[in-house]
C-alpha cells in the first residue's frame, strides 16, 4: 500500500486520514473508540500534538479539522454509532478576513449556528481556553460575545489553571457549567536538550561572565519586548554584565520596527530575529540564567512551559498570571509600569538564577511531561464521554 | 502502468490530491486486519453466531440472531477499498462485542466471497471468536 501524502497535514485527504485513524482504534474495547476531532490545527505550535499525546490509549482518536466545514464529511463518513467530540481551541479562525464589526459578528452569528447544528446532531463540544481574548483584536466586544456563547453552550470547558474559571468568570460575566484543569504540558523530552551552557554560550559568543535573560518566541505587541526596553535600560546601570537574549519571529504588527530599531542599538541586548528551528531552542535556554516575560497580556504560554523545561525561572510582569504557571518562589514579578522599581528587581538577581530554584523549575517541569498530563487528561475526558 | 505512472507523478511532486487518493486506493489492497488487540481464542459457551451472507451487488451483511448489525455505509465507496474493508470490520465489531459472540460464521454464497471472508476472519479474531464456513 502507498500513502503519497503526508498524514494528517493535507485538507484534501482529510477524510482518508481520519478514517485511517478511527479505523486503528480498539474497536474490540468495552469502552468504545470515539472520533476526537479537534479545530483549528495549529502545526507551529507543538500544544496540540503534546496534549493529545496519550489520548490513542483511552480510545480517544484525534483527528485534525483545518477547516470547521470539513467536520461534515468526516462526520457523515464514521462508523455508525462512533461518539463523536468537536474540541474546538484558538477561535481566532471565527472572525478572520472580517474588515468591519459588522461582518465579525455575523462571521459569529454563522460560527454560532454551526456549532448549533453539530450539537443537535449529538456531537459534543469541548473548548480549551488558551487566552481571554485574541492578543491582538480588532472587535472585542464581538469577540467577547463570541466567548460568552462558548462558556455557556460548551458541554466541558478547558482550563490549564485552577484560577481561570474565576478569571473567565470576571472578565465576561458567565461561568461554565463544567471545567476540567489539565495544566500546558511542558516540552521536556519534546525538543532537543543536549548542550550545556558553556557550549551554548560558546554558540551564541556571549562570556561566561554574564548574566542572560532570555525571551524566546514570537515577538508580538503583547509580549512587551517594547516596554522591558526601558526597564533593560536602568537595568543594566545597575548591573553592567546584564544581557537580554532575545530570539524569535518578529510579526509584522504596530511596534515591530521600532523594537527592532531600538533593540538593534541596544548594547544589553542579543536578538536573533526569525524563527528557531527546535534543535537550536536549547541553545538560547541552556545559554541564559533566567527567563524574562515582561507581557502586557496573556492567561497561558507555551514559552513559559518551554523556558521552564530547561529549568529556567522566571521574571514576569506583574500585567499577567504567568508566574502562577511556575512552582512556588520560582518567578519575580515586575510591575512594567514602574521601570525604575522593575530594574532594581531585575538587577538585584538573587535566588531566581541560583541551583536551587533551577532545580525545583525543572522538576516541575519533569512532573508536567506530555505523558503525564495528557494521560490524566485523557483519563478524564474518557470518564466524562462514558458517563453521558 | 497507471500505479507506475501516478507513482512517477508523485515521485516528481506533480500529483494531484485526486492522482494521490487514486494511487493510494490501486495499491492499498491489503486484507482487513482484527480491530483491536487480539484475545486468545476462547469462545464462551453458549455463545451467539454472528452470520456473515452476501447480499446482491456484493456486500456483506451482518446479523447476530433476529438483530441485523450496521456494517457498510455508502459513503465508503470512494474509499481505498482495503480502508472501507476495515471500517466495516471495525462497525461489525465494536457492535457484536459484549454479545458472547462464539462464532463467526460464512453462510450460503458468502463462503465464496473473499471480502466477507476476510471481514469474517478479522472480527472474529479481535472477538476472540473462531469463524466457521471459510474456504481456508
Amino acid at each position: 500500500m502507498i500513502i503519497p501524502w503526508r498524514r494528517g497535514t493535507s485538507a484534501a485527504h482529510l477524510r482518508d486520514d481520519a478514517l485511517s485513524a478511527i479505523a486503528a482504534a480498539d474497536w474490540a474495547s468495552a469502552t468504545p473508540p470515539v472520533a476526537w476531532l479537534h479545530w483549528p490545527i495549529d502545526q507551529a505550535n507543538p500544544y496540540q500534538a503534546l496534549i493529545y499525546s496519550r489520548f490513542a490509549a483511552h480510545n480517544l482518536v484525534p483527528i485534525r479539522l483545518a477547516r470547521l466545514p470539513d467536520l461534515d464529511a468526516v462526520t457523515a463518513a464514521l462508523p455508525e454509532g462512533t461518539p463523536t467530540v468537536l474540541h474546538v481551541h484558538w477561535l481566532y479562525d471565527v472572525t478572520k478576513g472580517t474588515r468591519t464589526e459588522a461582518a465579525a459578528a455575523a462571521a459569529v452569528d454563522a460560527f454560532e449556528r454551526r456549532i448549533g447544528q453539530q450539537r443537535s446532531r449529538g456531537i459534543r463540544l469541548v473548548w480549551t481556553v488558551h487566552n481571554l481574548l485574541p492578543h491582538e483584536t480588532a472587535y472585542p466586544e464581538v469577540e467577547s460575545n463570541l466567548r460568552r456563547f462558548m462558556l455557556r453552550t460548551a458541554d466541558l470547558v478547558h482550563v490549564m489553571q485552577d484560577g481561570h474559571p474565576a478569571l473567565l468568570r470576571d472578565a465576561f460575566g458567565v461561568a461554565p457549567e463544567r471545567t476540567v484543569v489539565a495544566p500546558h504540558p511542558s516540552l521536556v523530552g519534546a525538543v532537543p536538550d543536549w548542550v550545556d551552557l558553556r557550549t551554548a554560550r560558546a554558540a551564541l559568543g556571549i562570556p561566561l561572565g554574564a548574566r542572560v535573560l532570555a525571551t524566546v518566541g514570537q515577538i508580538r505587541p503583547y509580549k512587551g519586548h517594547a516596554a522591558f526596553l526601558d526597564v533593560l535600560d536602568l537595568a543594566t546601570k545597575l548591573d553592567p554584565r546584564l544581557r537580554w537574549l532575545v530570539a524569535g519571529k518578529i510579526r509584522d504588527e504596530p511596534g515591530a520596527e521600532e523594537f527592532l530599531r531600538r533593540a538593534s542599538r541596544h548594547p544589553a541586548v542579543l536578538l536573533h530575529p526569525g524563527f528557531v528551528p527546535d534543535g537550536d531552542l536549547q541553545l538560547f535556554l541552556r545559554a541564559a540564567d533566567a527567563a524574562v516575560f515582561p507581557y502586557l497580556r496573556s492567561l497561558n504560554s507555551g514559552a513559559v512551559a518551554l523556558a521552564a523545561s530547561f529549568g529556567l525561572a522566571a521574571y514576569a510582569s506583574a500585567q499577567t498570571n504567568l508566574a502562577d504557571l511556575l512552582p512556588e518562589g520560582a518567578a519575580v514579578r515586575f510591575d512594567l509600569a514602574d521601570a525604575a522599581a522593575s530594574a532594581q528587581i531585575v538587577a538585584a538577581g538573587g535566588h531566581l538564577e541560583q541551583p536551587p530554584t533551577r532545580s525545583a523549575v525543572a522538576e516541575h517541569a519533569h512532573g508536567l511531561r506530555a505523558e503525564p498530563v495528557s494521560d490524566r487528561f485523557a483519563l478524564t475526558l474518557r470518564e466524562w464521554v462514558d458517563a453521558d | 502502468m497507471i500505479v507506475n505512472t501516478l507513482l512517477a507523478l508523485v515521485h516528481r511532486g506533480e500529483s494531484t490530491p485526486a492522482e494521490q487518493e487514486r494511487l493510494r486506493s490501486l495499491t492499498g489492497t491489503g486484507p482487513a486486519l482484527p480491530p483491536g488487540p487480539v484475545p486468545p481464542a476462547d469462545p464462551p459457551n453458549g455463545a451467539t453466531t454472528l452470520v456473515v451472507t452476501a447480499l446482491p451487488g456484493g456486500r456483506p451483511r451482518f446479523a447476530v440472531g433476529d438483530e441485523e448489525l450496521a456494517g457498510w455505509r455508502p459513503g465508503w465507496a470512494t474509499l481505498a477499498p482495503a480502508l472501507a474493508e476495515q471500517l466495516t470490520a471495525c462497525t461489525v465489531t465494536a457492535q457484536a462485542r459484549g454479545r458472547a459472540v462464539g462464532v463467526v460464521a460464512l453462510a450460503g454464497s458468502a463462503g465464496a466471497d473473499p471480502v466477507a471472508e476476510r471481514i469474517a476472519r478479522a472480527v472474529a479474531a479481535a472477538l476472540g471468536a473462531s469463524a466457521s464456513g471459510a474456504s481456508q
